[in-house]
């Protein structure tokens, strides 16, 4: 069955889409511990789970407008990270492979309370010791 | 546009399967992704199909490979630039 789907629902599934892509690298760095199980199902709930499918309908071009946000805000949020270390002084490609990066001087602190990850994509535990190769 | 769910699905978990989101135990990772990339494509061929999940595995595949290879890249960049310190510091491509 055909349905209409107007240009305002498309961007909102669009604006969606970016959204949970942009909530998804996030929640990613952010992680400390390894992947467990329940990290496992929330994110393919988030991706493609019940909810989604439940949002938008069968067959429609909105499940496609919302696959098109999704990347795009992942992406974006990527994006965002390269323009962010290719501009910092105290951070280099090196942060990428496993978080390494300048000491903090004297005159600056850096708060308990501000979230700590330890690389790009959040892999390693906090205690593991950077290693000189490709490490996750 | 009835293969973009799939594209965009795939290029996202593409890339979180290619670059350190699964665990570091080779087997469980292999495991793992299979669960996950299986689990995903058939919701993606609920939704779109064939075509949906066919253009959901290549695309998963591809962005898997970019994001190994990027960090690969990442790596070389780092090892040529230990080696020219050796060599004196000269080398300042990077």
């Amino acid at each position: 069955m055909a349905t209409e789907i107007s240009t305002l629902q498309m961007l909102g599934a669009i604006g969606f889409g970016a959204l949970v892509g942009w909530y998804v690298y996030y929640v990613n760095r952010y992680r400390r511990a390894e992947v467990q199980l329940t990290d496992l199902v929330t994110l393919i709930g988030v991706l493609g789970g019940g909810v989604i499918l439940t949002v938008f309908p069968e067959s429609t071009d909105l499940f496609g407008a919302y696959g098109i946000g999704l990347a795009i805000g992942f992406f974006g949020y990527f994006i965002a990270l390269l323009a962010f270390v290719a501009h910092s002084p105290n951070f280099d490609a090196d942060w990428f492979l496993d978080g390494r990066r300048k000491k903090v001087p004297d005159t600056h602190y850096i708060p308990d309370e501000v979230a700590k990850t330890v690389s790009a994509m959040g892999g390693n535990k906090e205690d593991e010791k950077p290693q000189a190769g490709l490490t996750r | 546009m009835p293969i973009a769910g799939g594209i965009g699905i795939g290029v996202v978990w593409g890339w979180l399967s290619g670059g350190g989101t699964i665990p570091k135990n080779p087997l469980q990772s292999v495991l793992f992704t299979i669960f996950t990339s299986s689990l995903l494509g058939c919701c993606v061929y609920f939704y779109e199909g064939w075509e949906g999940a066919a253009a959901y595995l290549i695309s998963l595949s591809i962005f898997a490979v970019l994001h190994s290879l990027w960090l690969l890249h990442l790596f070389r960049i780092r090892m040529t630039r230990g080696r020219t310190k050796k060599m004196g510091g000269k080398f300042n491509g990077y």
